[in-house]
């Protein structure tokens, strides 16, 4: 393989480490977001003492 | 006699290998007890097909080309992703997302725990591995089976076998490897950190609503994600929905345990010793490996990172657990944290980030897949 074209690989690769990275915490960030949000808008039966 | 001796004669050296890991998968399954409902099947069949004119696998025998039976499931389960889906609809069955719900901070330490799967990109691109082998190699880090079969059979066909072997190896050697890891990067002080729980019950409406919004989200923001999230997502639907008892339990048991059966089974149609036995598959197998022990660690640091802003400490082992590896490496984290104090209770912490690994690792696997298409 080519110096340049593995250094094309390489740069790919940290493009989808930013990519994947980047996008599974936006994910799970919107989803702690809906976590909160249902639990305001329907929270659990506490215990009545 | 002679039809004896010429089909001992046949066999090859590297098949007679092949054999013998054959033979050490169900050791670890049926002795150490490590996940048996897959390294049995794996183990027999890898014997099975380092036979040679059997007629288990495509082959031509008398001059006749046979199709054989683990071909003929390979192609109907695996290449077209079928076996793997049904499983997570199992799996979403048996989830309980309620330890998440009531803790939905722990969401964060799953997409941490992601880490060690891009880290191995990197790693196998500097190593020679084009781009979609490098990707998939790194979802061995997921530590999530099917998502791992899933990827690979889209981006890599040509290393399902090795990838397949190495994640529900390490899947298996989570209790091994896990402490290891954690070790390395945490002190003792550190693992001693004790978390009150809060017990904050979850309302039925938000148990039904949260898979359902999962759904929605992943085929907004991933849609290539939507198979894997959508099964995942329908199978807990099932069990939060209040009004299909029976087809949670299928779902869990009967549809887990045959699906199982045909999945360890048909994986290991590529555990031929032409297949499996080149430096290829053994530098597959280490990346998998490095990409687990990378997961933990970056689950591990970024739980440090955060306690360096939170008044309320994190045990950082916490971290660990956003891995997929679910509900092994949760009690993982629990043996750990006991054996540094033995009244310390981070079980329902660590279930949750082990949950939000799950959903963490299919959104990884789907970005993956989203970054190639």
């Amino acid at each position: 393989m080519s110096h340049a074209l593995a250094q094309g690989f390489e740069l790919m690769g940290f493009e989808l480490m930013g990519f994947g990275m980047g996008g599974v915490f936006a994910v799970l960030f919107l989803i702690y977001l809906v976590c909160i949000a249902l639990n305001k808008l329907f929270p659990g039966k506490t215990d009545k003492k | 006699m002679a039809s004896i001796i010429e089909t001992a004669a046949s066999i090859t050296f590297q098949q007679v290998i092949m054999m013998i890991i054959g033979g050490i998968l169900m050791y670890l399954g049926i002795k150490k007890n490590y996940e048996p409902t897959l390294l049995v099947p794996m183990g027999l069949v890898a014997i099975l097909v380092n036979f040679p004119m059997t007629g288990v696998l495509t082959q031509t025998i008398n001059g006749q080309k046979t199709e054989g039976v683990l071909d003929i499931l390979f192609n109907a389960g695996i290449t077209t992703e079928l076996f793997p889906l049904l499983i997570f609809i199992g799996i979403g069955a048996m989830i309980d997302f309620g330890p998440l719900l009531s803790n939905p901070f722990m969401l964060l330490f799953g997409a941490a725990a992601q880490f060690g799967i891009f880290f191995v990109v990197i790693v196998a691109l500097f190593f020679g591995f084009n781009i979609q082998e490098a990707a998939s190699i790194g979802v061995i880090g997921a530590a999530d089976g099917p998502t791992s079969i899933f990827v690979s059979s889209q981006l890599a066909p040509n290393l399902l076998g090795p990838i397949a072997i190495a994640a529900y190896s390490y899947m298996a050697l989570v209790p091994i490897i896990q402490p290891a890891a954690i070790k390395l990067v945490t002190t003792k002080k550190e693992r001693r950190i004790r978390m009150t729980y809060k017990a904050e019950s979850v309302s039925k409406k938000t148990r039904i609503l949260f898979p359902i919004i999962i759904t929605l989200i992943a085929g907004i923001v991933a849609p290539v994600s939507l198979p894997l999230v959508g099964f995942l997502m329908f199978g807990n639907l099932l069990r939060e929905c209040g009004v299909l008892d029976r087809l949670s339990n299928t779902a869990q048991n009967e549809l887990v345990n045959i699906v199982s059966i045909l999945l360890g089974l048909t994986i290991s149609v590529k555990l031929t010793a032409t297949e499996f036995l080149n430096v290829q598959t053994l530098m597959i197998i280490a990346f998998g490996l490095v990409a687990f022990i990378m997961d933990s660690i970056g689950g591990v640091l970024f739980a440090k990172l955060l306690n360096l802003f939170r008044k309320e400490k994190v045990n950082p082992m916490i971290g660990a657990a956003g891995i997929s590896a679910f509900p092994m490496s949760s009690r993982v984290i629990q043996q750990m944290a006991q054996a540094e104090d033995k009244q310390n209770f981070v079980l329902m912490y660590a279930v949750g980030a082990n949950v939000s690994g799950q959903i963490g690792s299919v959104i990884a696997g789907g970005l993956l897949l989203g970054f190639f298409s």
